[in-house]
């Protein structure tokens, strides 16, 4: 009985979707770049086609995102060049990236790397890459994990530099934050209703915190060198 | 002797073997992978053509008891409608939830019907729609391309009506339409966070989670693909040229394609088609010309010179047909075209039906076939929303190969 027991919890703990890391994120800005982590947890009967949708769907993006004008795809998967139109700033900027997708009943995953030689990505970026892997926990939960890391460059205007390399990071992954949670909204209402999306983000803590670290890190990173924070939504939001 | 026999008959084994790619849980799987479309297995699987749509459709909703759901391009009130008009009406005042999604354009047409349905407890809403289907709670949905008017409901084909057809399926394809309609109604809705819709969404998660649990819906099905496909079907709402383009591409001897305009552009699948087409495979696309005239434009017109031509403003009659004539000509100009569009460089041959042409239906050479709302249009694409089905069933599929072949045969070929 003695043994059974903690075999038992185990099993419990197993079995149980809170062994898997609550929706949130972790950032990190330094000299090096940044390091943005961000999990979603979805309730409910996900399919990995319909996450895949939501997430490379450019009419969706542009919907949700109103910084993005357009996504559009050389070929489809599972290797192709997608290209995004975004404004910025007042500034219209083509990025084109290289992606390559792997796809199961109870996974999909996606790595994209910009490509900084062509188009506009080069003029904000040193490098950038990111990857999304969404899994099938079970029946009742679907996982998504994304690892983003990049180094940007000074944002510059007419020549003059208006944001340093750290402080452009922010705005840049305050942008991706709002993007992707806006996103998760969508998905976790079984892509229903970008419109509905966009509201439930509004009134979010989500929205709130992401607020926040634009608001702390702008501040921090005048002075400082780096900057971390981490975020999980409570359990009964 | 022996080697050229050896060697037709490897190419024959690998042209069967490409056919049957599309039954294959691996190409179930790409689809899954390129296309945001889910597999799922229906109970029954009709085909009706013209006016024999009309009966079951009038059952469809006599059968409702919790809620009937219509997304159409347009609604309209007329002798032959009446029936399934009172009946709407019926239903909504015994509180069976019934909603009318319908083209925003087109409701202008139509606004005193709008009205009636409205103070009987219809709730509608406009949108941008081109979809044609109807759904209720006992699983059943009717989608093809015909909105609810006479010109679909007392055409034979032959008449000078809408040549058109719909499919009646029962099973999980409604729970994906149902989503569907859920998605349009939602995003037009005033208040989105409404009780209704939250009741809504809670409705949709039973649906899904009850097809998962019968083993109707996923991956579950893929091995049933290659045992003799029966009502395994798709339904197809979003990026439907992408979805024709993956079946497209495995496709090998013969298919066939149907619609009221064709404008190919610079779309992947009508590249894919052209490609094909020159290396071998039979492509025929089945549209309208000079006898289709402007469809429902062209029969509304007929109707009104008939109906003057015993009045006191038969004079009138002389110039509607000139009217007439015009448009005809106009948009006889505008399909050649487009037509010369799709022929060249291609091997790809156009029909004109004696007839208007309604239907949008794709015929493929394994027993798939696809039917829905959409025309192969660059110029529509993504602009309104859409719906169709693509099934894998030898029944339906032997059905629409006769029809297809019967419809090409009473059409003269574009050169």
């Amino acid at each position: 009985m003695k043994l059974i027991s903690p075999i038992f919890i185990l099993l419990i703990l197993l079995t149980s979707s809170s062994l898997w890391a609550t929706t949130g994120y972790d950032i990190s800005i330094n000299d090096q770049g940044y390091d943005l982590k961000i999990e979603m947890n979805f309730s409910g009967h996900q399919s990995m086609q319909s996450l895949r949708y939501a997430f490379t769907s450019g009419q969706v993006i542009s919907e949700l995102s109103p910084n993005v004008e357009s996504v559009s795809y050389s070929a489809s998967a599972p290797e192709y060049q997608a290209l995004m139109v975004v404004k910025s700033f007042g500034i219209k900027s083509e990025l084109l990236s290289k992606c390559s997708e792997v796809f199961s009943e109870k996974e999909w995953s996606r790595t994209c790397k910009l490509q900084t030689d062509f188009l506009d990505g080069g003029k904000f970026m040193v490098s950038k890459s990111d990857q999304v892997i969404c899994k099938k926990q079970n029946e009742q939960l679907a996982t998504c994990s994304f690892s983003i890391l990049g180094k940007t460059r000074p944002l510059k205007l007419l020549g003059f530099q208006i944001l340093n390399a750290r402080s452009f990071a922010v705005k840049a992954k305050v942008q991706a934050l709002n993007n992707f949670f806006k996103l998760y909204f969508f998905i976790n209402d079984h892509n229903l209703s970008t419109k509905r999306a966009l509201q439930f983000f509004e009134h979010s803590v989500i929205k709130r915190s992401i607020d926040e670290f634009d608001r702390e890190a702008t501040k921090i990173l005048k002075k400082e060198k780096a900057y971390n924070r981490s975020f999980r939504l409570p359990e009964n939001r | 002797m022996i080697k050229i026999f050896l060697l037709l008959f490897t190419f024959l084994l690998v042209c069967e073997s490409a056919n049957a790619t599309a039954l294959t849980a691996k190409f179930q799987r790409e689809l899954d992978s390129k296309t945001p479309t889910e597999l799922v297995k229906v109970e029954a699987l009709e085909l009706y053509q013209n006016k024999d749509s009309y009966p079951p459709l009038l059952k469809m909703l006599e059968n409702s008891k919790q809620f009937f759901y219509m997304n159409l391009l347009s609604f309209t009130c007329d002798q032959v409608t009446e029936k399934m008009v009172s009946l709407l009406e019926t239903k909504a005042k015994a509180l069976v939830d019934v909603r009318l999604i319908v083209n925003q354009g087109f409701s202008y047409l139509s606004m005193p019907c709008l009205k009636r349905l409205k103070k009987a407890g219809v709730k509608i809403t406009k949108a941008k729609t081109h979809a044609s289907y109807f759904i209720n709670e006992q699983q059943e949905l009717m989608i093809g391309s015909q909105s609810v008017a006479r010109m679909f409901f007392l055409a034979d084909g032959f008449n000078g009506l809408d040549r058109d057809m719909m499919i009646y399926a029962k099973g999980a394809l409604a729970t994906d339409a149902f989503k569907d309609f859920l998605s349009i109604w939602i995003n037009q809705s005033k208040r989105p966070e409404s009780q209704e819709l939250k009741n809504d969404i809670q409705h949709l998660q039973t649906m899904l989670k009850n097809d998962y649990q019968k083993k109707i819906r996923g991956h579950a099905l893929y091995a049933r693909a290659t045992m003799g496909p029966e009502r395994l079907c798709r339904f197809v709402s979003l990026e439907t040229e992408n979805f024709w383009n993956e079946i497209t591409k495995i496709n090998q001897k013969q298919l066939y394609f149907s619609g009221v305009n064709v404008e190919i552009g610079d779309i992947p699948v009508g590249r894919t088609l052209k490609e094909k087409s020159l290396k071998g495979m039979e492509v025929h696309y089945i549209g309208n010309g000079r006898l289709g005239g402007n469809g429902e434009l062209t029969m509304v017109v007929v109707e009104w010179i008939n109906d003057l031509k015993s009045s006191a403003f038969s004079f009138l009659t002389g110039l509607l047909e000139r009217f007439n004539e015009w448009d005809k000509s106009r948009l006889e100009r505008k399909n050649q075209e487009h037509y010369q569009e799709l022929k060249k460089d291609a091997n790809i041959r156009v029909w004109n039906y004696l007839n208007f042409v309604h239907y949008k239906v794709w015929l493929f050479d394994h027993p798939g076939f696809f039917i829905g709302s959409a025309n192969l249009d660059e110029s529509k694409m993504g602009k309104v929303s859409e719906a169709g089905i693509y099934c894998l069933d030898a029944k339906i599929h032997n059905q629409l190969q006769s029809v297809l072949l019967k419809d090409r045969s009473n059409s003269s070929e574009v050169k």
